[in-house]
């Protein structure tokens, strides 16, 4: 009689819950499983959007690695921003962190305006700035020409500046990685650096064998969640190249690439292969850091 | 407290009063018929199509039209549409894609109501078979337009440099634009914007030497020989200084905002010419229009009437007879011609050609004029263009004039390149 009672309270909270949740539940289903997995079905296809989509196999995937140049240089261009964007970010996220953790008066309003460029920094609005800061008679250049005399290039418009100009873009957003060093500073105890600085440890040298090591959880945090976002950078690189990834594929990111090949060349299909890849890729370097950090990152317990 | 029945009670009831209220919007719906009409363009035409729009809906009641209009990213958020399955009812195409949306069947035969719900008794000779793709009328042409030259009278005057005329050659060309950025002597501005990446001059160019961008078969219809004679002209050209380097060149998109003239880096512009009071609006000097250079005197002029804009019904429609009413009045009703004046090229219906023309304005009339003054020199419109047309554009053409341009290909490389890459897109 109790036992059937519990049951029955258990059954009915649990409807009671799910019933709450079938909004999320919808959502989820109908807008995150169900594109997912027809896109898993459309990577083996040659779909063009008008006609139905027609079962090619392996061929898209074989074709990406044996015969689309543009392929490489997408990965190209992606990797080199990915592995300049994350280590200057993070490093100059630190360095923000650290400056401000010195009980600067005002911090409040510091640590607002510094996080203010992360708020903006992925809107079209702050790219198409970008683009008029970095053009050829743009804000740089005059300054640089005022300043110094010197003739600069369109940074974002000659091919070997491009991506540099996007790279300082993805810099300048550092806001949200500071703000979580900035947390993690707080948790260090502070009657470790009194310990160190009483047996004579110089500032350098409590930074590197105190707080670096302590701070690892929030860096590996911090490196994973960025590398992932800037592998998915898209609005910045579209914006300032005009949706072409120029000049001459410079700022070709791997999602721009995908973007072109659905909506502009109509290759659906052969854009959902890409999108497979993209996501091993992910994948693979985020294991990859997982495998990693039991080797540098240190947690307390 | 609330038990299962109850639940289940107020679920049906509300579910009741939902399917209740969505049938009431669905029979309002069926009243009042709604047009989607989707375009790109300057905030002008904007103004003006949305007149045409409320004359539309004050002859038919209870209709209205939807504007929707795109900058850059039209294509991308037609092509988005066309995946998802909810093109607007009417939208604006081009030759450059008009065939690729109608070989995919996005744009619907216009044959069955050809002659009757939209009248073409009127229309100029031969419009209709600008739109014909794989025998079909897959769209109306909105106006005519023609290739064209647009430049600066002011600085030319203050130049003495001779202007570009009707009979001026490549070479002359060439030689006026080294002087003429000699002349002007400032930062950051030449005589004319790099076309090496502008198709629409190219297939002129082509066709001064009887070859073309596409053949009738779909294929490439010129040699790697004949592309790089073009690279090495617009090479020579930046070279000497006379047309915008390649981090110039890199942004201009073809469109009138990124145009070397507005962004006051030329005084000279390749374009259409039905595009002359929207570069007027934007710059400062006073324009002139001529047709672009030519090879030499004996040469074809390289000119064509082609449909400046396309409208096209979506074949996914719900209300395609009511989309043919209006494309019918857009193009034949005299007030709706009144409203438009020249802002998307001549109009192709003759009799309101004729009855514009009085009420425009002298820059608008200067395009009109060009078109009637160029009929003795016009040629043959170009087949359809092949699937994959589009492509090829934005795969080959567009990157490999952006190599030339900042010196990765040599115009013999990027000859070769362009056939390679066309070959390869057009598959043959």
């Amino acid at each position: 009689m109790m036992g059937r009672g519990l049951a029955g309270s258990g059954f009915r909270r649990q409807v009671a819950s799910y019933s709450f949740l079938i909004p999320w539940l919808i959502g989820f289903f109908a807008l995150t499983v169900g594109p997912i997995a027809t896109s898993i079905y459309l990577s083996f296809t040659d779909y063009g959007l008008m006609a139905p989509p027609q079962w090619i196999g392996m061929e898209n995937y074989i074709r990406i690695a044996s015969d689309d140049p543009r392929f490489w240089t997408a990965m190209n261009v992606t990797f080199t921003f990915v592995l300049l964007s994350v280590p200057l970010k993070l490093a100059f996220a630190l360095a923000v962190a650290v400056a401000l953790n010195k009980g600067l008066r005002g911090l409040a309003v510091f640590r607002a305006i510094f996080y203010l460029p992360s708020l903006l920094g992925g809107t079209v609005a702050i790219a198409f700035m970008w683009r008029q800061i970095f053009s050829r008679d743009g804000l740089l250049n005059r300054g640089l020409e005022y300043l110094f005399g010197y003739d600069g290039p369109g940074w974002v418009s000659s091919p070997s500046t491009a991506l540099y100009t996007l790279v300082l873009l993805a810099i300048w957003q550092f806001g949200s990685s500071m703000i979580i060093f900035l947390a993690g500073l707080r948790q260090i105890p502070q009657d470790m650096y009194e310990a160190a600085s009483i047996d004579g440890a110089s500032r350098a040298r409590q930074f590197f064998k105190i707080t670096l090591p302590l701070l690892t959880p929030v860096i590996f945090f911090n490196a994973v969640i960025q590398t992932i976002d800037a592998f998915k950078a898209f609005t910045s690189a579209f914006v300032i190249s005009g949706g072409d990834g120029g000049p001459i594929d410079s700022t070709l990111f791997y999602t721009l690439y995908l973007f072109q090949e659905a909506f502009v060349n109509l290759h659906i299909g052969y854009a959902s292969a890409l999108a497979w890849i993209l996501v091993i890729i992910i994948a693979f370097f985020t294991a990859l850091s997982f495998l990693s950090a039991r080797y540098w990152v240190h947690y307390d317990d | 407290m609330i038990n299962r029945r109850q639940i289940l009670l107020n679920g049906a009831m509300l579910g009741a009063g939902a399917i209740a209220s969505l049938s009431g919007l669905t029979a309002a719906a069926a009243q009042e018929a709604r047009l989607r009409l989707y375009w790109w363009g300057t905030p002008d035409r904007l103004k003006r199509t949305q007149g045409v729009s409320e004359l539309f809906s004050q002859k038919h009641a209870g209709v209205t039209v939807n504007a929707e209009t795109a900058g850059s990213d039209y294509w991308t958020k037609l092509t988005t549409m066309m995946a998802g399955g909810n093109l607007p009812d009417i939208f604006q195409l081009e030759p450059g894609t008009f065939a690729d949306y109608g070989r995919r069947n996005a744009a619907m035969p216009l044959d069955q109501y050809l002659g009757k719900t939209i009248r073409t008794d009127r229309l100029a000779p031969g419009a209709l078979d600008l739109v014909l793709v794989d025998g079909k009328v897959r769209g109306v042409p909105i106006a005519v337009n023609a290739c064209a030259m647009l430049y600066d009278t002011d600085v030319f005057a203050k130049s003495g440099l001779k202007p570009p005329s009707d009979d001026t050659t490549w070479d002359e060309f060439a030689k006026t634009c080294v002087e003429l950025t000699k002349f002007i002597g400032k930062d950051n501005v030449w005589a004319v914007g790099n076309c090496s990446h502008y198709n629409s001059v190219f297939t002129a160019w082509l066709k001064q030497r009887d070859k073309a961008m596409f053949t009738e078969e779909g294929h490439l219809g010129f040699t790697a020989e004949d592309a790089t004679e073009w690279y090495e002209y617009w090479n020579a050209l930046a070279t000497q200084g006379g047309c915008t380097p390649a981090e110039i060149q890199a942004m201009d998109k073809r469109l009138v905002e990124t145009n070397p003239l507005t962004t006051g880096n030329a005084a000279i512009a390749l374009t259409y010419s039905n595009l002359l009071p929207a570069y007027q609006a934007v710059y400062k000097g006073p324009l002139e229009i001529v047709a672009p250079p030519i090879k030499d005197a004996k040469s074809p002029t390289g000119l064509f009437y082609r449909p400046a804009l396309i409208w096209s019904i979506a074949s996914t429609s719900k209300n395609p007879d009511l989309a043919a009413e209006f494309l019918d009045f857009f193009i034949n009703d005299r007030d709706a011609g009144k409203t438009l004046g020249i802002e998307r090229g001549v109009p192709i219906n003759l009799d309101v050609q004729q009855a514009i023309t009085p009420d425009i304005n002298a820059i608008a009339k200067k395009t009109v004029d060009f078109i009637n003054a160029i009929a003795g020199r016009v040629g043959s419109y170009p087949p359809p263009i092949p699937l994959g047309a589009a492509e090829f554009d934005t795969r080959a053409f567009m990157p490999v004039a952006q190599k030339l341009a900042f010196g990765n290909l040599t115009p013999a490389e990027a000859g070769k390149e362009l056939i390679a890459q066309g070959k390869r897109i057009l598959k043959g």
